[in-house]
């Protein structure tokens, strides 16, 4: 279980370049706006195509451009959420979640041993997601905090191989953020698959991650666990983007 | 009303529910492709299609003639094969009407499908859904509104064909005289109370279709 991501992309005059991987942990893709960190999520899930490279998910070739692999998304078996939940609009909170479960000929359960059939997984999944009370509501009726756990359950109960997350919280507000950020670590635990988060949310970034990506003007410039990275950062460049005090000392 | 006319008003409203029915069957496909897929000639696909709307319909008359007609492209095998041709029957009324309000169904649908949030659309992908379920499971459903205000506009086009029709169906009474044909005969022969009523009949169905078409999509026109 791991994710493996080398690729290059042009898109608009900007040019991003790169190499990182991952095992079944919590990673982190931490930079500034524009550094290259949703395209890299993006190209990972499929929705937009690299101009080279390889993207490898537990030993499978989900993209490579020599050997002209391009796994569409729908095959890709990711949960992919972003910080506009795209629920539909025409369905109910339940049937967004419904729309998740995939056809399963097997009727592999969405959580090992909790449940046999679709029908048990989907009340499993509103309760274990506080949003049981709102099955029968319209997205544009619950909040924005209640979109976003709408969003998760939908990705999560067709048992996705990890877990790609483009700042799902950044419209949210700061305890809003934290108490998802829990949530994040608990399905973490419960799902046990990798969860890559986009963030430019330095508390966020520091308080989640196992292991810490830092993107720069398209590229990677250093990886991690925190400790580290925190411990002994690589460049002026990442000691700055993690405000480390004696950076900070430079700045006054 | 006199048995001809009502049987005008019986015609052009089979016609229009005949018409409407396979826009909706080929229309629907159009836009969709129109809406979401990139390929070369595309645009001129979609100028071939809105044609109609700006061609004088003596114009489409003529190349329906050229093409169905029974000397035409494709009649004349058709003919030959069968001993059939469309002039002059209310299948060329129906051919016309087609021809003449499919540019409609195709701008108005195709513009609520490009209105659908890509975000969805993406959203259906990583739920591992395929684009034939995407589309009829989110893309259509969302885009309804906007396809059925394309549908009641081409009806109401339909209903109201005219120089298309005379064209290439001729102006039969009983056979293949359409309300709006009637409405030029009765004036001919100056009938005026005939006309008048007929007159009023499209134009409370023209003013109603608008209606429900604004109601269902707003800002079309």
């Amino acid at each position: 279980m791991g994710l493996s991501v080398n690729i290059r992309k042009r898109l608009n005059g900007f040019s991003m370049d790169v190499n990182w991987r991952m095992e079944n942990e919590f990673a982190v893709l931490f930079g500034r706006s524009g550094a290259g960190k949703s395209l890299t999520l993006r190209s990972v899930a499929g929705l937009i195509r690299p101009d080279a490279g390889t993207i490898i998910s537990s030993g499978e070739v989900l993209f490579d451009y020599a050997a002209r692999i391009d796994i569409s998304p729908q095959k890709r078996g990711f949960g992919y959420v972003s910080q506009d939940p795209a629920l539909f609009p025409h369905m109910t909170v339940r049937g967004n979640i419904e729309y998740g479960i995939k056809k399963n000929k097997n009727k592999k359960p969405v959580l090992k041993g909790k449940d046999k059939d679709p029908e048990e997984s989907l009340n499993y999944i509103l309760d274990a997601f506080g949003i049981k009370k709102l099955g029968d509501n319209r997205p544009d009726e619950i909040s924005g905090g209640q979109k976003q756990r709408v969003a998760l359950a939908r990705a999560l109960i067709g048992r996705p191989r990890a877990l790609l997350l483009d700042e799902p919280f950044s419209a949210l507000d700061a305890p809003l953020r934290a108490e998802m950020g829990r949530l994040l670590v608990e399905i973490r635990r419960e799902f046990n698959i990798p969860v890559v988060l986009v963030t430019h949310d330095l508390a966020e970034a520091r308080g989640l991650a196992g292991r810490l990506i830092i993107y720069h003007g398209g590229k990677v410039i250093q990886e991690g666990s925190p400790e580290d990275v925190i411990r002994s950062p690589a460049s002026e460049d990442v000691a700055s983007l993690l405000m480390l005090p004696e950076n900070r000392a430079v700045f006054y | 009303m006199s048995a001809n006319g009502m049987f005008s008003l019986r015609l052009s409203f089979q016609v229009a529910l005949v018409v409407t029915f396979f826009i909706l069957l080929a229309g629907v496909p159009v836009s969709y492709i129109l809406a979401r897929k990139k390929f070369r000639g595309k645009e001129l696909l979609d100028a071939l299609f809105t044609l109609p709307l700006v061609l004088p319909p003596t114009v489409t008359g003529y190349y329906l003639i050229v093409l169905l007609g029974r000397n035409g492209f494709f009649g004349r095998p058709l003919y030959n094969l069968t001993g059939w041709t469309a002039m002059f029957t209310w299948w060329a009324a129906a051919a016309a009407s087609f021809v003449v309000s499919i540019p409609l169904m195709i701008r108005t649908s195709r513009a609520a499908i490009e209105s659908v949030d890509e975000n969805l659309v993406n959203a259906s992908y990583t739920l591992g859904h395929g684009e034939l379920k995407t589309a009829l499971r989110v893309v259509l459903p969302l885009a309804k509104k906007g396809i059925m205000a394309g549908a009641v506009l081409s009806f109401a086009r339909a209903i109201g064909e005219f120089g298309a029709t005379l064209m290439f169906a001729g102006d039969i009474p009983g056979k293949t005289e359409t309300m709006p044909l009637a409405i030029y005969n009765y004036l001919e022969n100056g009938e005026w109370d005939r006309a008048r009523a007929m007159a009023i009949i499209l134009t409370v169905l023209s003013v109603s279709v608008i209606y429900i078409a604004n109601r269902l999509s707003k800002r079309i026109f």
